[in-house]
């Protein structure tokens, strides 16, 4: 595990939260602890008060909110967190290579150019042959 | 003006809204109606940011929206209007808005709510506020999404 503080957490319809949590971890080692949030089990309220209560436990520099759908109400719920925040980023459209990226370059690239390369590798997974 | 849906959505414009409800009835208007959205610049870019790009989108207060809905000529378009509560319809109705039906979409839990369907739990007043609005000739269907199955309120607050 790293000695960088960022909170690390995926927001997302139904249950894919926690399958992408799970998923990863069996593709890789976990270069930090993920938080993942479903707004099938906990209202969004609720999930804003969760995140609260961790965020002021471990004091983070910086917090990444993964989302599935931009413009959904997981959206709209990590943005409302964020505000204007500087140190706070929502991502949207989350997906596994994108998880897999942010494990593995977690500890070698700084802040912004980690957000930067696992967008840059979310969209070369995506990948269309005729 | 051709309203395709009023609806009551305490999360407002969101994925069921613009890629559920909109996809479905090809909509080419969003008005959200809420008096604090209206007033907060933040929050309305928001909000706006997420409609998409061939779909127009206005943030309304109450009193704009009912004035709006009395002079219906002012605009033609495929329009779903979406406030968080029945207190709003409740308002536009005061305010002379002509509203017969209206679909529940989503009020989620909160304490003091309790629950009658997956996506809708309500509190006494809210409640009291659906039954003031059926006496006044409102009909309210609960559905969350198109092709889910419609669920008239008045059967589950009797």
């Amino acid at each position: 595990m790293s000695k960088k503080n960022y909170f690390t957490a995926i927001i997302t319809h139904g249950d894919l939260a926690k399958c992408m949590e799970d998923v990863s971890k069996h593709l890789i080692v976990s270069s930090t602890k993920i938080f993942y949030y479903s707004n099938k089990k906990l209202t969004l309220e609720e999930i804003e008060n969760e995140i609260a209560k961790e965020r002021e436990h471990y004091q983070p520099e910086k917090t990444v909110f993964f989302v599935d759908l931009v413009g959904g109400s997981c959206w709209i719920l990590a943005n409302r967190i964020k505000q204007n925040s500087p140190d706070i980023a929502v991502i949207g459209g989350v997906n596994m290579p994108m998880l897999v990226s942010y494990h593995l370059n977690y500890n070698r690239l700084a802040w912004n150019a980690l957000l930067d390369k696992i967008i840059s590798d979310a969209k070369k997974g995506i990948v269309k042959r005729l | 003006m051709d309203i395709q849906l009023i609806r009551i959505d305490d999360r407002l414009i969101h994925g069921q809204v613009v890629i559920g409800w909109a996809g479905y009835l090809k909509t080419k208007q969003i008005i959200l109606c809420e008096d604090s959205v209206a007033q907060n610049e933040w929050e309305k870019e928001l909000y706006l940011s997420i409609v998409p790009e061939n779909i127009k989108a206005k943030i309304m207060t109450t009193a704009e929206l009912a004035e709006y809905l009395r002079d219906s000529h002012l605009g033609l378009e495929k329009t779903i209007i979406l406030v968080n509560s029945p207190r709003i319809i409740e308002k536009l109705i005061q305010l002379g808005a002509p509203i017969d039906k209206v679909n529940v979409g989503g009020i989620h839990f909160k304490d003091g709510r309790k629950k009658l369907l997956n996506y809708l739990y309500v509190n006494e007043d809210e409640i009291a506020s659906f039954k003031r609005c059926i006496d006044k000739g409102v009909e309210f269907d609960c559905q969350d999404v198109p092709l889910c199955k419609r669920t008239p309120l008045r059967k589950l607050i009797q």
